[in-house]
């Protein structure tokens, strides 16, 4: 209850109602003392800022505040490697590295070239047997029906006569010739 | 600060040396004050009111240009910057400069010195609200805005605070009886 009176007192010294706290803190002796305590805190409590700041504060704080923003703003080896040569480097090292791959990746594959040839003939081979099987299919299919024969008959031979100039190509370059030897074991064949 | 404080703001955003002067003059007492008060610690009242302003210069220009805005963000950073410390070495609260804030030949030297334990009895929220309504004179908003919390909630637990420091202060001055 008379914390109720208390903050209604504090409420009305708020609006500074004077007049009206004190009346109802006159109900009351805690509550008179209570008013009055209230009134001498609202003096105290204004004198317990501090107005002075101790010396070369203010002066510290400037030194900060612009020692900090100038080596920020100034630092001209830092300026001119940041705007002018770190992008210019960094373009560099990327060109090097660049440079540095491109001639690893050749290097390696040089020495695949040979094999890659090697199994793009061999691919070449396996889809031409197919093709050859069909074509010899279609090709006996027309030696029995078609009336000119000679001129298929020619046909074959040549086609024959190309495999053939191929096939020893690759029997000088390597022995590895699919033809041959359509097995990757050699143990197999041996 | 006789100048108008749109044109110390434009000072301030474009780092002009004068306007920093100017505000730095002006609300160093209040942000040492407040730090003090907060921790009881002249040092680190000391390094805070340099700090505070130091992120006040790098962030200026996320402040409108209102002085009202200008304050309450100040006093944001000040607490900001009192509390991450406090949680950091909560042993921070300490010396209590007394004689530094109230000079012995102040007549009412007693009643002040009084005054000035109770309010260091008080927790450390209560203290707060203390030191920013009643010494550092800010409004129930501005109080509101710097703590985030509702207005109504200020007011009810400063009534409180006041009816504590009264119990406390009586308490003090019967033991010095």
């Amino acid at each position: 209850m008379k914390k109720d009176l208390k903050i209604k007192i504090l409420e009305l010294i708020e609006e500074k109602n004077f007049k009206e706290a004190k009346n109802l803190a006159e109900k009351d002796k805690t509550l008179k003392e209570f008013y009055d305590e209230q009134l001498f805190f609202n003096e105290t409590f204004g004198t317990l800022r501090i107005r002075k700041v101790p010396e070369n504060l203010n002066k510290k704080i400037m030194e900060r505040l612009f020692s900090e923003e100038k080596a920020e703003k100034e630092p001209f080896l830092n300026s001119i490697f940041e705007l002018f040569a770190f992008p210019r480097l960094s373009f560099s090292i990327a060109f090097s590295i660049i440079l540095i791959l491109t001639g690893f990746l050749f290097y390696s594959v040089k020495p695949l070239s040979t094999n890659f040839s090697y199994y793009t003939y061999k691919a070449k081979s396996k889809l031409e047997f197919y093709l050859e099987k069909i074509d010899s299919a279609k090709d006996l299919f027309v030696f029995m029906f078609d009336t000119k024969k000679e001129e298929v008959i020619k046909d074959l031979i040549n086609k024959e006569n190309k495999k053939n100039k191929e096939d020893k190509k690759w029997e000088i370059k390597t022995e590895r010739n699919p033809r041959q030897q359509p097995y990757f074991f050699h143990s197999f064949q041996v | 600060m006789n100048m108008e404080f749109n044109k110390i703001y434009e000072g301030l955003e474009r780092n002009e040396k004068w306007a920093w002067e100017m505000i730095v003059e002006q609300y160093s007492s209040r942000i040492y004050s407040y730090t003090l008060n907060f921790s009881g610690s002249r040092q680190f009242a000391e390094e805070a009111t340099q700090e505070v302003f130091f992120r006040m210069f790098k962030n200026i220009k996320k402040i409108k240009g209102n002085k009202n805005d200008f304050e309450k963000y100040l006093y944001t950073i000040a607490r900001n910057y009192c509390i991450d410390n406090y949680r950091k070495n909560k042993n921070i609260n300490i010396v209590e400069d007394k004689d530094y804030l109230i000079p012995k030949w102040d007549p009412d030297y007693t009643i002040k010195d009084i005054v000035w334990k109770g309010i260091n009895q008080l927790d450390k929220d209560e203290k707060e609200l203390i030191v920013l309504r009643e010494i550092e004179g800010f409004s129930y908003d501005e109080i509101a805005e710097i703590l985030n919390i509702p207005v109504g909630t200020v007011k009810s637990r400063i009534n409180r605070v006041r009816i504590k420091l009264s119990e406390i202060i009586k308490t003090l001055q019967g033991r010095k009886q």
